[in-house]
């Protein structure tokens, strides 16, 4: 079945991305599709381009990148919440200014149309949350 | 429904006010804390007529939470078990 997550909490200082994380790969096991990954609110730090834990620490924006990479799972970022969090793509710094292309590879930035989207198209959505 | 809570609180107690009959509740994260026996009671004391109640395994183990030691009415899943869960209720709602 197709299922869809949303993660909106921050990594590290919550549980939510690590619970996720674990989910998604028991999900893929049992031959499941991941439809797409939604970071909103302060979750949107789990795409933060620059974070750099210490080398002997899971590195959760590393992680969601393979993921990505691996199975093709979309990953998508608010738009909003990243602004207001100084995430900014370079298509949005290219219109209000700021630090470019601060997602880290396999982001990708849109609205909340895709969030709906994702609901309406799988056949489960499950949030994750501080 | 599957109502998948990850802390104790207000969070599970307005999740057991919600339930009804064939609803299925996961705990996770902190809220696994609430399946530990306790000598005064506790909104898990007893079962929910109708309602099946988990606990997410990883989450008590990496607590230190001994099944022995939590109420008997209350089941165990791994993350396999989790998307099993989600597989087979609909729809999910999480409280947090």
């Amino acid at each position: 079945m197709k299922i869809s997550i949303q993660i909106n909490a921050s990594p590290y200082q919550y549980q939510a991305a690590d619970t996720a994380w674990n989910f998604i790969q028991a999900a893929i096991d049992k031959g499941h599709e991941i439809y797409r990954v939604f970071f909103y609110h302060d979750g949107v730090y789990n795409a933060h381009r620059d974070s750099r834990p210490p080398g002997d620490e899971r590195d959760i924006v590393k992680r969601w990148s393979g993921l990505q990479v691996e199975h093709g799972v979309d990953l998508v970022v608010c738009v909003s919440s990243a602004q207001r969090r100084s995430l900014l793509e370079q298509s949005v710094a290219s219109k209000v200014g700021g630090y470019e292309n601060a997602l880290a590879d396999g982001f990708r930035i849109a609205g909340l149309g895709l969030l709906m989207e994702a609901v309406i198209e799988s056949d489960r959505h499950v949030t994750f949350g501080a | 429904m599957l109502y998948i809570v990850n802390k104790k609180g207000d969070a599970l107690i307005n999740c057991i006010d919600t339930v009804s009959v064939d609803d299925v509740i996961l705990l996770i994260e902190d809220a696994v804390y609430a399946a530990l026996a306790t000598s005064l009671p506790s909104v898990l004391s007893k079962p929910i007529n109708g309602v099946a109640i988990y606990a997410l395994m990883p989450d008590m183990q990496a607590r230190g939470i001994d099944v022995a030691r939590c109420y008997k009415h209350i089941q165990y899943v791994d993350y396999a078990g989790f998307v099993d869960l989600v597989e087979h209720n609909n729809p999910v709602r999480s409280c947090y």
